[in-house]
């Protein structure tokens, strides 16, 4: 059995989709309505075969989708005070390591 | 539970058992109810019906920040912290003095998100060291470590938790980037969060307080430090909007309340500083919070509270 790293959208309800077993990763803003107004990354429970908006297939696939929207992001401040840059290749492989 | 007529609630007509019940369980409104707030090893407590400033209550474990403060009638809780901490420790709330070990969580998280009913504690969210989804439970009487309870549908760290007695809401959060959503689940269950509606705008790390009708979220980060103060009707999915400002531009605050008013507790000042402020808003006019008094020291923006009294607790009284 496998799961599978996708890009998805919660339901039109609200509720996280029942295929997915570990998300909420990393949003990217679209232009659906609330509560589909960002697509997110997850893992698949496994065995499942929804791809959902996508298959991500490995980390480097991953950090090249990051690229696309995180440029900008901050992730906390160090010591000093100054902004600490966003890692994707950190994120993409603590994501892809969600791969079973 | 039955709805007990309060001082600023005198409708309707109530069992004299009920009243004794509640006065013995110790969920019966006090005039000396109290919150508590620890930004680093500290413990203060205001009285939340006297204006006034805080006053030593004793210390917590270990001279951190990143904690999240929760509180059922009787006990006040700390849990998480700077580091990855996975420690859960209390105070009783009447009784002045250090912490006591309660458990642990699932793992070790800062600045997670905190919430509770009467019954039951919640701890969602935070970095461990990346964003995590958890969210976990402990029976607040009950010494013992947490279960797991479902995912935020948002891995997110940095949103106040807001209650009433049925439902919990997690408001923003920083993903590592600012949010606006809000979710919420139903705290007697156990599940999966789902989207309630979305914040006035994308922020993180205001102090939360909450009535059992209406959630505050106090002070917040977006983009800079506001000192602005949003409002979330717990019984309409939608849309919070702004309701009003706290007295000065600050941010990460320590949020408590009863279910009248909402106290920020410290928090970090648009320059950097730690600051000592406690701010008091009835939850039910907003507008511009009011100076309550000093805490006996500055805490930063990483600060947590709770208090006895809360939305999550009083069930319309």
């Amino acid at each position: 059995m496998a799961n599978k790293i996708i890009k998805y959208n919660l339901t039109a309800e609200g509720t996280i989709p029942t295929y997915i077993e570990d998300g909420g990763y990393f949003l990217k803003a679209n232009s659906n309505a609330s509560p589909q107004d960002n697509d997110m990354i997850g893992a698949t429970v496994d065995g499942s075969s929804e791809t959902g908006l996508g298959a991500l297939t490995n980390a480097a696939a991953i950090k090249n989708y990051l690229d696309t929207y995180t440029s900008e992001w901050t992730d906390g401040v160090d010591e000093n005070g100054d902004d600490i840059a966003f890692n994707q290749t950190n994120a993409a492989n603590m994501i892809w390591a969600k791969k079973v | 539970m039955a709805k007990y007529p309060q001082l600023d609630d005198c409708q309707g007509v109530w069992k004299i058992k009920d009243v004794g019940d509640a006065v013995k369980l110790g969920r019966w409104r006090r005039a000396g109810s109290r919150a508590v707030v620890s930004g680093t090893v500290t413990i203060d407590y205001i009285t939340m019906s006297s204006q006034g400033n805080g006053t030593d209550f004793g210390d917590v474990s270990s001279d951190i920040s990143g904690r999240v403060g929760l509180g059922s009638h009787t006990r006040g809780f700390f849990a998480g912290g700077n580091g990855q901490i996975d420690v859960i420790e209390f105070i009783t709330f009447v009784t002045t003095g250090d912490v006591t070990d309660f458990g642990n969580l699932a793992a070790g998280v800062n600045l997670p998100s905190g919430l509770s009913n009467a019954t039951r504690g919640i701890v969602g969210g935070g970095r461990a060291p990346s964003m995590t989804n958890v969210i976990g439970y402990v029976t607040m009487s009950t010494a013992g470590n947490a279960s797991d309870f479902g995912d935020l549908t948002v891995a997110r760290a940095s949103m106040p938790g807001l209650a009433n007695t049925t439902r919990g809401f997690f408001a923003g959060g920083f993903t590592p980037s600012e949010q606006n959503v809000i979710d919420f689940i139903t705290i007697a269950t156990t599940g999966n969060a789902q989207d309630f509606g979305d914040m006035f705008e994308s922020q993180y790390t205001s102090g939360p307080a909450c009535s059992s009708t209406r959630g505050l979220t106090m002070g917040c980060l977006n983009t800079s430090i506001t000192g602005t103060c949003d409002k979330i009707t717990f019984a309409s999915t939608g849309k919070s909007i702004r309701f009003g400002d706290l007295s000065t531009i600050h941010m990460g605050t320590g949020g408590a309340s009863n279910s009248v008013k909402g106290f920020q507790l410290g928090g970090q000042q648009a320059n950097g500083d730690a600051t000592n402020i406690i701010d008091s808003m009835v939850i039910a006019h907003g507008g511009t919070s009011l100076d309550f008094g000093d805490l006996t020291v500055a805490v930063g923006g990483k600060t947590a509270a709770s208090s006895g009294e809360h939305g999550g607790l009083t069930d319309g009284y």
